[in-house]
């Protein structure tokens, strides 16, 4: 019986001694150069995006996410109708959505894209205003493990007359 | 309550004289033990509140067995002549051998597994913010916390639906609705608990993979008594203030237990001022977790009957918890939700609510040569999420009802065991079983996250124990389980339209829309297991088991399809999953003498098949959807050791003990980069605790006692795709806890202090761990306890 624990014991040990997995739990890297924290854009003004992603093994999909968090307003995409942005506008908030996948076997890329900010949201046949306010810019990468990494960075939109 | 066991051998020769033999029941102080089972023959009696029984007998040769919980069954036979009056006294548990404890229902427990009995003794002194913390010291018992209120197990790395957590051998649904949720139990009802660590689901049912943990509240009163107790609870993290009330009595053969307990509690302190969410800096206002409040309502009651031929109760009960989420790790980062709101006392969307109704009936006959059971019940849980309307589809209209109401799981859970246990002399102890349970659940909210689904699990098993020599005893045992799980399909018109507004090809619009699909899935397989107990003499016992242990996929792994909160995953089923499976061998050796109690549990498991969730690299084309998480399935190694030492000085008024517990596991795969660990898999960890024992002086004061403890983990540098490397830690706690008279009134108190330093740390295994949130901070607790 101490024999049969001994070996049970052995068989553990064998087992469990660390024998390094090639696995993949490092997070992808993003290094956005622009736009930088508090920019300031108009509606219909061009957001220059430009961010170097990389991973030790191999990147998958990135994603851009732009969506309004202006103070005293919930979350944007809890309003139905417009809303009263921080300068007294109607407005409607904008909402961006960007999903891009890289290219196979890529360790680093940089990316180098424009985003359109509209004037007006379609919003139930109406156009409506963007709404004024801070935005949150979100990037967010994926590498091929799933391992994710995020970055936000507060921009403004703000109407002409500020 | 405690079964009976190897009821009378002995032929009684016809038309024997009667005699009575009357007794007392005493533990190893000689205080009388009130509530022990002395079976003769198939009669079955209770010692009363001075530990005194009475029982007619035959002329002759007789056999009485004595059992009640925590302490070891003792067997006598003796040749009766006249009328005799013996004293008994039983020896408590830690010091028993070869026999395991068994608790619940009288469901016997493999004996070639090792199990804990968790007394009223062992919760009084550590009852801290739950039950499965309380029992945490455990090896190989680790708690997934979800903040300071509630938390789930996890033993040998295992959690969820792994481990089966009963009450009253019953059991308990609603652990399958992921992280954020905790067990639905009063923390004040529990009477004795016991916990099975490894594979156990021959009679527990194929899902405790992991383990088994069984609270017990259905104790039977002694004879013509009316008792009860107040327990009053105060906690200084999250200034919680709780109270429970507790009736029972029983005339000769009706009982009734009566139980009523609130809790009421804000939000939580932790040693923080700013947490790191998604990339953002939140604050942490005061310390203190905004919107972690929350209350608790429970009650319970129920009616039983007992006699010397059977026992029967019916209980009803209902736990209704409701408690906030933090907002700041609730959806998008905001600073703007994470502002105090001026009291730290109330409860804001979101939040949870959970209601756990429950009926059960419960039946034991005493047989002449064993007993069997019957038990039915009916659970009705509840569990929604508020949070203020808010969809991420512009097209979504407002739900004319509830509009708040995000999601509400609703499920239905029929039950009935059937056990039957008979001693035969050349076979030894057989029983065997059959289990019915018939699920209904239904969705609402105005987010998807889980399909409608009906399902039902039958299983048989049978089981037997035989001593082959005095030194050895072997058991086997097979079960077979089948089920079936049909899931409703369902189309999402919103969702398809908003992917067709947004320019998204019709196909892809279609294969997101589909959130379920109609699904009608069989599961069936064998479980087994062989066991063995080697007791060489009386410092020693070891036992060891091999076995293959089985699960069917939940509905979730099947067919779930939404976005979780907090990490934004998008989590999907997998409708061709195939069941869980893999074989065991596990060992427990223990080693006791002049003090010292040593014990070391090695364990291994080979799924050939494990499911869990897996990141998938890609993203979710819903609105706001993170990474898409895949239940997957895979071939994995799962071991670990467990060791704890106790040691005990200078004529047992000072105690040491010291438990460890590492595990390592990870998945087999051809490809070495798919090697990963298991997620949720707790570091290497332990408990340290030191016990003095007062001399008690002052006769005001009695059965004192001080300790100081500490816990500690390494840091957890093993890690799944996309899991959070954890520091290590170390944290201290310490208290005391005495009885106090106050005039015939007896008073228990216990005065506690967790985490001394108020350190902050994380737990690899919490919740709240993926937003790095940290765990509560410096805790002062005061429980009092008013027997009356």
């Amino acid at each position: 019986m101490k024999k049969s624990f001994i070996i049970l014991a052995a068989i553990f040990m064998a087992l469990s001694s660390c024998t390094k997995d090639e696995v993949d739990t490092k997070k992808p890297e993003i290094d956005v150069v622009s736009p930088e924290e508090d920019d300031h854009f108009h509606p219909g003004d061009k957001i220059h995006f430009v961010c170097n992603f990389s991973d030790d093994t191999e990147l998958a999909n990135y994603k851009i996410d732009i969506h309004f968090n202006s103070d005293g307003h919930e979350h944007s995409a809890q309003l139905k109708s417009g809303v009263v942005d921080d300068h007294g506008h109607e407005g409607h908030p904008w909402d961006y959505d960007y999903d891009g996948t890289f290219e196979e076997g890529k360790m680093s890329v940089k990316v180098d894209m424009e985003i359109q900010i509209p004037t007006e949201i379609d919003h139930d046949g109406e156009m409506e205003e963007v709404a004024e306010g801070e935005y949150h810019f979100g990037i967010y990468c994926l590498d091929k493990a799933g391992n994710q990494q995020v970055e936000f960075i507060k921009i403004a939109i703000e109407h002409d007359d500020h | 309550m405690i079964m009976c066991l190897l009821i009378s051998f002995c032929s009684v020769v016809s038309n024997a004289q009667l005699y009575t033999v009357t007794g007392k029941v005493l533990d190893e102080k000689g205080i009388p033990l009130p509530g022990c089972h002395v079976h003769y023959q198939d009669k079955c009696s209770v010692t009363d509140l001075e530990g005194l029984f009475i029982h007619e007998v035959n002329e002759g040769n007789i056999h009485i067995i004595f059992s009640f919980i925590g302490y070891d069954k003792k067997d006598t036979s003796f040749v009766v002549t006249h009328d005799v009056d013996m004293n008994v006294q039983l020896v408590s548990e830690n010091q028993l051998i070869n026999e395991i404890a068994v608790v619940g229902t009288g469901i016997s427990t493999t004996k070639s597994k090792k199990n804990e009995v968790v007394d009223a003794s062992f919760m009084r002194k550590n009852q801290t913010g739950t039950f499965i913390k309380s029992i945490e010291r455990i090896a190989g018992v680790n708690a997934m916390d979800i903040g300071a209120t509630s938390s789930k197990p996890i033993i040998r790395g295992m959690g969820f639906n792994r481990v089966v957590v009963s009450e009253n051998g019953v059991k308990q649904e609603g652990q399958q609705w992921g992280a954020d949720h905790g067990l639905e139990l009063d923390p004040f009802s529990i009477e004795t608990a016991e916990v099975v660590k490894g594979a156990s689901g021959l009679e527990y049912g194929s899902d405790a993979i992991g383990g088994y943990i069984n609270v017990t509240n259905n104790k039977v009163p002694v004879k013509n008594s009316l008792s009860g107790e107040a327990s009053l609870l105060a906690k200084s993290v999250n200034d919680t203030y709780g109270g429970s009330v507790f009736l029972q009595g029983r005339k000769e053969k009706t009982f009734f237990k009566l139980r009523l307990s609130a809790l009421d509690f804000g939000d939580y302190r932790v040693p923080t001022d700013q947490i790191v969410y998604l990339s953002q800096k939140m604050p942490i206002y005061n310390n203190r977790l905004k919107n972690t409040a929350g209350n608790e309502k429970d009650f319970s009651a129920l009616v039983g009957r007992v006699s010397d031929k059977y026992k029967t109760t019916l209980s009803v009960s209902n736990v209704n918890q409701k408690s906030g989420f933090f907002p700041g790790a609730h959806g998008i980062p905001d600073n703007d939700r994470v502002k105090h709101d001026g009291d730290y006392r109330n409860v804001d969307y979101p939040y949870q609510k959970a209601n756990h109704f429950k009926v059960l009936s419960q039946t034991k006959l005493f047989l002449p040569q064993g007993h069997a059971i019957l038990d039915l019940g009916f659970q009705d849980n509840k569990r929604q999420e508020w949070s203020a309307f808010h969809t991420h589809y512009p097209n979504q209209p407002i739900p004319d009802v509830d509009e708040n109401l995000e999601l509400d799981f609703r499920l239905k859970t029929y039950s009935a065991n059937l056990k039957y246990q008979v001693n035969t002399q050349p076979l030894g102890k057989l029983s065997a079983g059959l289990q019915y349970q018939l699920k209904d659940n239904d969705v609402a909210g105005y987010n998807y996250f889980l399909p409608q689904y009906d399902a039902y699990s039958v299983g048989a098993f049978a089981q037997v124990e035989k001593k082959i020599t005095d030194k050895l005893k072997l058991n086997g045992g097979i079960r077979y389980d089948q089920s079936n799980v049909k899931t409703l399909g369902y189309f999402d018109e919103v969702l398809y339209d908003y992917f067709i507004s947004r320019g998204d090809s019709e196909e892809d619009a279609i294969a997101y829309a589909q959130r379920s699909y109609d699904l009608d899935k069989d599961f069936g397989d064998i479980s087994w297991l062989v066991g063995l107990v080697y007791k060489p003499n009386d410092a020693i016992i070891a036992r060891m088991n091999v076995g293959k242990a089985f699960r069917m996929p939940t509905a979730i792994e099947l067919g779930a399809n939404g976005i979780h909160h907090g990490s934004f995953r998008h989590e999907m089923g997998d409708s061709t999953l195939n069941s869980e499976k893999g074989y065991y061998l596990d060992g427990n050796i223990e080693f006791k003498t002049r003090g010292w109690e040593i014990e070391l549990s090695p364990y291994m498991y080979y799924f050939t098949n494990y499911l869990y969730l897996q990141p998938t690299g890609e993203f979710s084309q819903l609105p706001h959807g993170g990474q898409i998480y895949r239940y997957s399935q895979t071939e994995a190694l799962l071991s670990g050791l467990e060791f704890s030492v106790y040691k005990s000085w200078f004529n047992d008024k000072v105690g040491s003990l010291v438990t460890l517990e590492y595990i390592y596991n990870k998945r087999i795969s051809e490809d070495e980069s798919q090697r990963y660990p298991l997620p949720f898999t707790p570091p290497f960890n332990g408990f340290v605790e030191l016990d003095y024992k007062l001399t008690n002086g002052n006769s005001r004061w009695s059965n004192s006692r001080l300790f100081v403890n500490s816990r500690f983990a390494s840091a957890q540098n093993r890690i799944s795709n996309n899991e959070e490397l954890t520091d290590g830690y170390v944290i201290f706690g310490g208290g005391i806890s005495s009885d106090l008279a106050l005039g015939s009134h007896k008073l228990e108190l216990t005065l506690q202090a967790s985490n001394i330093f108020n350190t902050k740390y994380y737990n690899h295994v919490s919740f709240y761990r993926q937003v790095e949130i940290p765990e509560p901070g410096r805790n002062f607790q005061l429980l009092v306890k008013v027997p009356f």
